[in-house]
């Protein structure tokens, strides 16, 4: 009982502490905004799920970006998708006159044009995690991170230099 | 543009919408959402097997009512034929294991390809775990009893037919996962 009400505890604190980090990345990889809160909804489930089993082999920082990165990545393939989840009590609320600058919103263009895999890499970057974190979420090692950057980088800056020159 | 800058820009974007969430809710829906994922293999689970079971009494109570040994040599035929298929469909259900969705990005997109690449397979050899087991003992039945000739070439065609009917049907099923491996592998390769 004192287990399951610590769980509790513990899954609070951590839906509420990464919540927008979670929203972001969903964003990045959601067709709509109701795919969005589609995705949403799925990693705090999974999260759920899993936390129970959470071994702290890793920070739990990096295990909530696996199963966020994980459950994005697999909505795209039709073959894996279960069932949609349905909970109400998770909402999205969008502000009604949201300013959106436009270079907001060529930075998203840009990345939503990325290969899948590149899209994971560059997101991790754009949240300020290091490339050990990086490697570790992704499963590959550290240099090849680090190279992996450096040209997904520069293929983001050309397509952000483009659609300002346009 | 440097990478602080970059970072800046996406951190500073504004948000795509505010996650709320309801704390009195939210864990009462998630469990019964679980319950239901839970509950929904296993009636699908309860309801491949009751279809075999099925099989296996119909078959069953013939083998034991009828005196012709040909015709006894067939029933039992299907029945083991029928406990076969439970079998194997318990056997695959134990390898069903989900994917780890916690495990690193790599480990998942692998073990992704490599689930569909078993219910890929499953589908394509249906054939040997499905169809012959019932398929030709059902047959075997049918040629073997003493019916006129015309009732025993309807009866074989029938069979026949559909069980290229369930082949076919379970060759475009798993031709339909080949676009989803292909699209696996890639990102497998380009990570």
């Amino acid at each position: 009982m004192r287990q399951q009400t610590n769980i509790e505890t513990q899954f609070f604190e951590l839906i509420e502490n990464n919540k927008d980090r979670i929203n972001r990345i969903c964003s990045v990889y959601a067709k709509n905004s109701e795919d969005q809160k589609d995705l949403v909804q799925d990693v705090f489930l999974n999260i759920w799920k899993a936390l129970p089993s959470f071994e702290q082999r890793s920070s739990i920082h990096t295990w909530v970006y696996r199963i966020t990165l994980n459950v994005c990545m697999r909505s795209k393939y039709e073959k894996l998708q279960r069932s949609k989840v349905n909970l109400d009590s998770i909402k999205i609320e969008y502000p009604s006159e949201e300013p959106k600058e436009a270079k907001y919103e060529q930075l998203y263009q840009c990345i939503a044009q990325l290969a899948e895999s590149d899209r994971s890499l560059i997101v991790l970057f754009l949240e300020d995690l290091p490339y050990k974190e990086i490697a570790q979420i992704l499963g590959i090692s550290e240099n090849y991170v680090a190279v992996k950057i450096k040209r997904i980088k520069a293929q983001l800056l050309n397509c952000l230099n483009a659609q300002k020159d346009a | 543009m440097l990478d602080k800058d970059l970072k800046n820009l996406w951190n500073n974007a504004p948000q795509k919408g505010n996650v709320q969430f309801d704390k009195q809710k939210i864990l009462n829906e998630m469990n019964t959402e679980i319950q239901k994922i839970d509950r929904s293999i296993r009636n699908r689970n309860l309801r491949e097997t009751f279809a075999a079971l099925l099989v296996i009494l119909m078959f069953g109570w013939s083998f034991f009512t009828t005196d012709v040994l040909i015709s006894k040599i067939g029933m039992g035929a299907v029945v083991l034929g029928a406990a076969f298929i439970i079998y194997k469909l318990y056997a695959v259900r134990k390898s069903r294991q989900p994917v780890d969705v916690s495990t690193d990005v790599k480990t998942q997109l692998v073990a992704s390809r490599d689930y569909l690449k078993k219910e890929q397979n499953l589908l394509q050899n249906v054939l040997y775990w499905y169809i012959l087991p019932l398929a030709a003992p059902i047959l075997f039945i049918g040629i073997v009893n003493g019916s006129p000739l015309l009732f025993k070439v309807i009866y074989s065609l029938f069979v026949i037919g559909l069980s290229f009917f369930v082949y076919w049907l379970n060759q475009k099923a798993a031709k339909g996962f080949d676009p989803n491996i292909a699209q696996l592998e890639e990102a497998i390769e380009k990570l």
